[in-house]
């Protein structure tokens, strides 16, 4: 035998090998340029986030100064307040698991097979995270209440919960999970097939564990969100269901019982940092070095009969879950008691003396549109910049770091409203009653996104591509702008037109916060639903399908945007 | 007889990838499947494992017809190019799976993973990632691991194409007494002559989905089917030439040859190693350019036959002519080669 | 320079951006920046004066450009959720106050927000034009500018041909046949008019004796298919009743007197006669009131805004505007108002103080008794 074959190993060992990957990183050993990147989404998420969080729950808990640890304790050991958490956390468990298992197999359908509509599709299924939760309570009501077409009476019951948060949180999976899976080297698959795996198997042994850190992803945000879910438990769910959220809500804005809504605060934020901490355990353990993405995105047309009926089964489930609220929505918009007509869009748009009822659509549009604009950006800066300290850092400072800015996601909103009427009148400058505290609450709860999207691909960049650069005389961050930044770009982008669609449709963590009259769609539609009347019910349904269509065109448009590593969505 | 493919074809949309294809293959034999890029020999390949519906024609083995019978199945080993090792197993981990797939004991696991490491010298591997692996070892583990379940048929995708040259030498040496000691059909694409070759017991050409040619190597290089073929080969001295039957009159000059064509316009091939150096040869030129690769040297010569095209040819050793020397060159007439097309 | 100082500058640094993009998308005129920020800054150019209500606010165009013409001040409207939600945000901003002027503390919050003293008296000019039974407040801390009654509407067509049935007239006949299982109400403990028709029933049937408030909401509930509650008026009224332009199934829901109105202003074409009607029985008064908020650095203009609010030309505006009853009584209602909008012959009332004192008890007997 020649010599190429036996020369034997080198002494293996597991940290070294770890520590040769994190040596490797491009934030090794430079702490300094750590701090830097890190410093300004550190000092947003800290003055926007934790000052006012802390400066209200010291309001609530220790009003004279002085924290009572009875007081919180019997607060705490209420029946209604432990039932209320176990009611919370279980339904944001099933949801989560019921979202994940209906969305994987979408997933793998948009990430391995190329046909008709795919990317419009795509874009499509955005939409219903974006609607108000007044909205689509109306449309699941039309689909599920007294008047159903199907005869289903799932009004106020847990289904109704679980399907409705299905509907919104679907997509979250999807392009987490799908973007991820379509840059998956499809011939470990292949290679798999070969050693005798069936598909299944294959999936099991292979894909499914290269896939746990993008599902592990989706799945805590879509936790997040149905763990502090608002709307859709009151509208949905009917009176006997109440999340955290729900009773925060109660204390504050109805009762102003700080000191109850402070302990409930407290122990939603409990939860949520068990769960980022066990988020962050699991990351660290399931994550694969190596290269296994690639970059050109190759799509296999649909050939056989079982893929034909797999793709029509998941066109129909997506149909059914995604679109059929949808079309319920637009149908009533068109409806009224002579048949089909656009008379509620036209109305929209006619300025008939009809006082501050309604708002003209189109500073409601433009409003929408700046807003949401201004927040992207935002979020895509400190987002990039975020990601990259996570990203790069992979030890537990940047995990801690992953977690504080997941946490605005997770906290009651109605407390960060209230937060910042304590805290930021204190600052120099008073932006208590600014309309920039719009777009701050609003990047608070969209930045987390950006991160999720941009951390898995920047990780799986390979070092090798940046030190060819580097020999090649770039420095280091030339290297990472020619190598890295097209790869990272395009899921930037992805995050970051993610961010922009839902906050077309941001309501919820605007409505606890005092702010000047800049009507969004949502608040418009939300006024519109204010007032009986079959007029108003159609405007309300039309501009909904106006923000549908708007944030659907939006989406395309940034899902166009194309650089050399994108994966075909 | 083990593998048979008739009038395999594959299409892509409109394009097919593989036009045709026909083809058996013995019980122990190595078919080498060469071609440039593009042309259809990883089609080929995933048509054979099943990974590529067929859109006409039929595979199969030992007379069964494997159109029914999906890629996790047909027993077949495939080593991809560039691998696709499973990133986050361990190379033990990576080569048991196929034997996990198929409910082997543990103990017998364990048992052939050594077994196959050891073939292809890996022993000490078994706990490392394939993130920590050179290129080189990477290639033996997907080897490895395509053979540990003794596939009954193993097909290779271009296993040298990720190395560097003096590896790739080695290896490739390595690899042809690994499969003499295999008894078992095996189908080698690769884009490399050199490697088809070395290894194949017949050697394939494909281009755009057609098969060119299909005859061992030897006769593959001794008579080039056709232009293309020839031209792949690397041969560059074809010309059209006029034969009256036992004569043929070259551009350089009229050479007597030992079959009779054909009367009327040929196109023909001289092989570069029917040129050699004789000084009394009776083609005069002038060296143009030379290539010393080590164990030969490629030559080009310019003639001094008006409009003649430049001939070339290829010196065995180190001893050769320098560029712009004149030399005298003689051609061996079992050397000429008609191509049809 | 220190890493420290990198990261002090950065952070600097992105406040004072902060800070000018907030001044550059405000609307306010641009403030020496020496100044704490109070908004209602008296500088040269317009003054600012700030009004905060709650996301039902509504007003035609024009009538508040007349108020800031009259009196050169900018007027700026502030949103913060809903009544309750306002209420305890100006209570939580009490010392440094974000508004001016309050509108929207209700008879339900105003026990609460006059004990938590947000506000300064003013006496608005123009009180003598408001009926005694809406001036809850005697030191003029807050000043009642609406007021509307939170009733029992039907659906007309539940109740004529074919069907045999009398609309109902009184609270009591709820509870049994024929209309049992024909009533939708919200959660009191979430919705404003919840809540009040919550409070009326207590009224009227009081806590003690032979039948409390609480028997007869067990009897509501009785019998399936009982009462249903959902958590909002949205929800009940477009979702449960099947009245005008609601989609659902129960003729009956606890809605506001107005709401006929709405229904026949709000359809295309224009109905002759409301497809809704209201039940004379059990409505309660909610009155809406607007405050000068302690700490305002204008408490003149503040109250100048408080009596255009009670003024003829802005009350004349509130019953198309917010659908509910002027307080103002000298002026004249429109016309689709008089023939539709239910005047509710004896509302029910509640003492603030009371409210306050056993709001949260009542809550929790209320959710024992229907929903547990």
């Amino acid at each position: 035998m020649s010599a190429g074959w036996r020369s034997g190993p080198t002494p293996y060992s597991a940290e070294r090998a770890a520590s040769v990957a994190r040596s490797q990183s491009p934030l090794a050993r430079r702490g300094r340029l750590t701090l830097v990147l890190a410093a300004l989404p550190l000092a947003f998420v800290a003055l926007f986030f934790v000052f006012p969080l802390v400066s209200i729950l010291l309001e609530g808990l220790a009003p004279d100064g002085v924290f009572d640890l009875g007081a919180f304790v019997a607060t705490l050991t209420q029946p209604f307040v432990i039932e209320t958490a176990w009611f919370t956390l279980w339904q944001a468990v099933i949801s989560t698991l019921l979202t994940v298992v209906v969305a994987l197999p979408g997933a793998y359908l948009f990430a391995r097979y190329r046909f008709r509509g795919r990317r419009v599709l795509w874009a499509l299924t955005i939409v219903p995270f974006v609607l108000p939760t007044v909205v689509v309570g109306a449309a699941f009501l039309a689909l599920l209440g007294p008047r159903s077409p199907f005869g289903l009476r799932l009004e106020h019951t847990i289904w109704a919960i679980l399907l409705a948060h299905v509907f919104y949180n679907y997509a979250v999976v999807l392009r987490i999970v799908g973007g991820f899976w379509a840059q998956l080297d499809p011939r470990l698959e292949a290679a798999a097939r070969m050693l005798g795996a069936s598909r299944w198997a294959a999936f099991r042994h292979v894909t499914l564990p290269l896939l746990r850190p993008a599902i592990a992803s989706a799945a805590s945000i879509v936790f997040l969100f149905t763990f502090t879910s608002f709307g859709v438990i009151l509208l949905v769910g009917g009176p006997q269901y109440a999340t955290l959220e729900v009773e925060i809500y109660r204390q504050t804005a109805q009762l102003l019982d700080l000191r109850a809504a402070a302990t409930l605060a407290l122990v939603q934020l409990a939860a949520l940092c068990a769960l980022l901490l066990l988020y962050a355990r699991y990351q660290q353990s399931a994550a694969v070095r190596g290269r296994f993405l690639v970059g050109r995105w190759q799509g296999q047309p649909i050939r056989t009969i079982s893929e034909r009926l797999f793709v029509a089964l998941n066109l129909l489930l997506v149909a059914a879950v995604l679109g059929l609220p949808l079309l319920v929505m637009v149908e009533r918009s068109l409806a009224n008691d002579d048949g089909y007509s656009l008379a509620s869009y036209a109305s929209l748009f006619d300025e008939s003396a009809r006082g501050a009822l309604f708002v003209p659509p189109i500073e409601a549009i433009g409003n929408s549109l700046v807003f949401a604009a201004a927040t992207a950006t935002t979020c895509l800066i400190l987002g990039s910049l975020a990601a990259a300290v996570i990203a790069y850092r992979r030890d537990w400072l940047a995990h801690s770091f992953d977690a504080l800015l997941t946490l605005p996601l997770g906290t009651s909103a109605v407390i960060i409203g209230f937060g910042f009427l304590i805290s930021l009148g204190s600052l120099p400058i008073d932006l208590r009653v600014s309309p920039v505290l719009i777009p701050i609450a609003h990047t608070l709860v969209a930045l987390p996104f950006v991160i999720r999207a941009t951390t898995p691909v920047m990780r799986s960049v390979d070092h090798r591509l940046r030190e060819a650069a580097a020999v090649l005389g770039a420095s280091p961050s030339r290297a990472w702008r020619l190598v890295d930044l097209p790869i990272v770009g395009r899921a930037l982008l992805i995050g970051a037109g993610f961010a922009f669609a839902v906050l077309l449709g941001e309501f919820g963590a605007t409505l606890f916060i005092v702010r000047p009259d800049t009507p969004t769609m949502p608040v418009a539609i939300f006024r519109l639903l204010g007032q009986p009347g079959s007029l108003a019910f159609g405007q309300a349904m039309a501009m909904a399908t106006l923000l549908m269509l708007l944030t659907a065109a939006a989406v395309l448009v940034f899902d166009r945007v194309r650089t050399p590593g994108s994966a075909g969505l | 007889m083990s593998l048979a493919l008739d009038g395999a074809t594959v299409r892509y949309g409109a394009t097919e990838a593989l036009s045709d294809v026909t083809f058996e293959l013995g019980p122990a034999e190595r078919l080498a499947v060469l071609g440039p890029s593009g042309s259809g020999k990883s089609t080929l390949l995933r048509a054979v494992a099943g990974l590529e519906p067929l859109a006409a024609g039929r595979i199969s083995w030992e007379s069964l017809d494997l159109a029914a019978l999906p890629p996790h199945r047909r027993g077949f080993g495939l080593m991809f190019q560039d691998y696709a090792l499973f990133p986050h197993r361990d190379v033990r981990g990576n080569v048991a799976f196929g034997l996990e797939m198929r409910g082997d004991a543990r103990r017998a696991i364990d048992t052939r993973v050594a077994e196959v490491l050891e073939l292809v010298g890996l022993s000490e591997f078994e706990r490392r990632l394939p993130s920590d692996l050179s290129g080189g070892e990477q290639q033996r583990v997907a080897l490895a691991r395509a053979l540990a379940p003794t596939p009954r048929l193993l097909m290779l995708d271009e296993p040298l194409g990720a190395l560097d040259r003096a590896l790739r030498a080695e290896l490739l040496d390595e690899l042809d007494s690994i499969f003499t000691r295999l008894r078992m059909p095996i189908i080698y694409v690769t884009h490399d002559q050199e490697e088809a070759l070395t290894i194949g017991d017949r050697v394939c050409v494909l281009r755009a989905g057609v098969v060119e040619a299909l005859m061992p190597p030897r006769e593959l290089w001794r008579s080039p089917p056709n232009e293309f073929v020839a031209r792949f080969l690397g041969m560059a001295n074809i010309f059209v030439a006029q034969s009256d039957g036992r004569v043929v009159h070259t551009p350089w000059l009229d050479v007597d040859l030992p079959e009779a064509l054909a009367p009327g316009s040929q196109r023909l091939l001289l092989r570069p190693d029917g040129l050699v150096l004789d000084a009394t040869g009776q083609i005069h030129g002038t060296v143009r350019s030379s290539s010393f690769r080590g164990a030969e040297t490629r030559l080009e010569v310019q003639t001094t036959e008006p409009s003649a095209p430049i001939l070339e040819m290829i010196v065995p050793g180190s001893a050769f002519p320098d560029v712009g020397e004149s030399v005298r060159l003689r051609v061996t007439p079992e050397a000429i080669v008609v191509l049809p097309y | 320079m220190t890493t420290r100082t990198r990261i002090a500058l950065l952070v600097g640094l992105s406040l004072v951006v902060g800070a000018c993009g907030g001044q550059a998308v405000s609307p306010a005129p641009t403030q020496a920046p020496s100044q704490t920020a109070l908004p209602s800054a008296t500088e040269a150019g317009d003054a600012r004066l700030v009004l905060m209500t709650h996301d039902s606010f509504a007003v035609s165009d024009g009538i508040l450009e007349a108020f800031e013409q009259e009196h050169g001040v900018d007027v700026e409207v502030l949103r913060g959720g809903d009544a309750g939600g306002v209420v305890n945000q100006a209570i939580l901003t009490r010392d440094n106050p974000v508004a001016d002027v309050l509108f929207g503390v209700d008879n339900t919050f105003l026990s609460r927000a006059l004990d938590e003293e947000i506000f300064v008296p003013h006496e608005a000019a123009g009180l003598d034009s408001v009926p005694a039974d809406l001036q809850l407040e005697a030191e003029h801390r807050v000043t009642p500018i609406d007021y509307g009654d939170v009733c029992l509407n039907y659906d007309r067509s539940a109740f004529e041909a074919p069907f045999d049935v009398a609309p109902p007239s009184a609270l009591e006949s709820l509870g049994g046949p024929p209309y049992n299982g024909k009533l939708v109400v919200e959660n009191p403990a979430t919705s404003s008019p919840g809540l009040a028709f919550m409070l009326a029933t207590i009224v009227r049937f009081g806590e003690s004796g032979d039948y409390t408030w609480i028997d007869y909401w067990r009897a509501l509930r009785e019998n399936v298919p009982g009462l249903v509650v959902t958590a909002g008026w949205e929800e009940a009224y477009y979702g449960s009743f099947s009245g005008g332009s609601g989609e659902g199934d129960r003729p009956i829901v606890v809605s506001y007197a107005t709401s006929p109105v709405a229904e026949v202003i709000f359809a295309d074409p224009q109905p002759e006669r409301a497809p809704t009607a209201v039940i004379d029985d059990g409505c309660f008064r909610q009155i809406e009131f607007a405050g000068v908020l302690a700490g305002t650095e204008s408490p003149e203009l503040a109250g100048e805004l408080i009596d255009f609010m009670l003024g003829d030309e802005f009350q004349a505006d509130i019953p198309l505007s917010m659908f509910v009853f002027p307080a103002n009584s000298t002026v004249e209602l429109p016309d689709v108002f008089v023939e539709h909008a239910a005047q509710v012959s004896e509302p029910l009332t509640m003492d603030p103080a009371m409210i306050a004192e056993n709001r949260e008890r009542w809550l929790e007997e209320w959710t024992d008794a229907v929903l547990r």
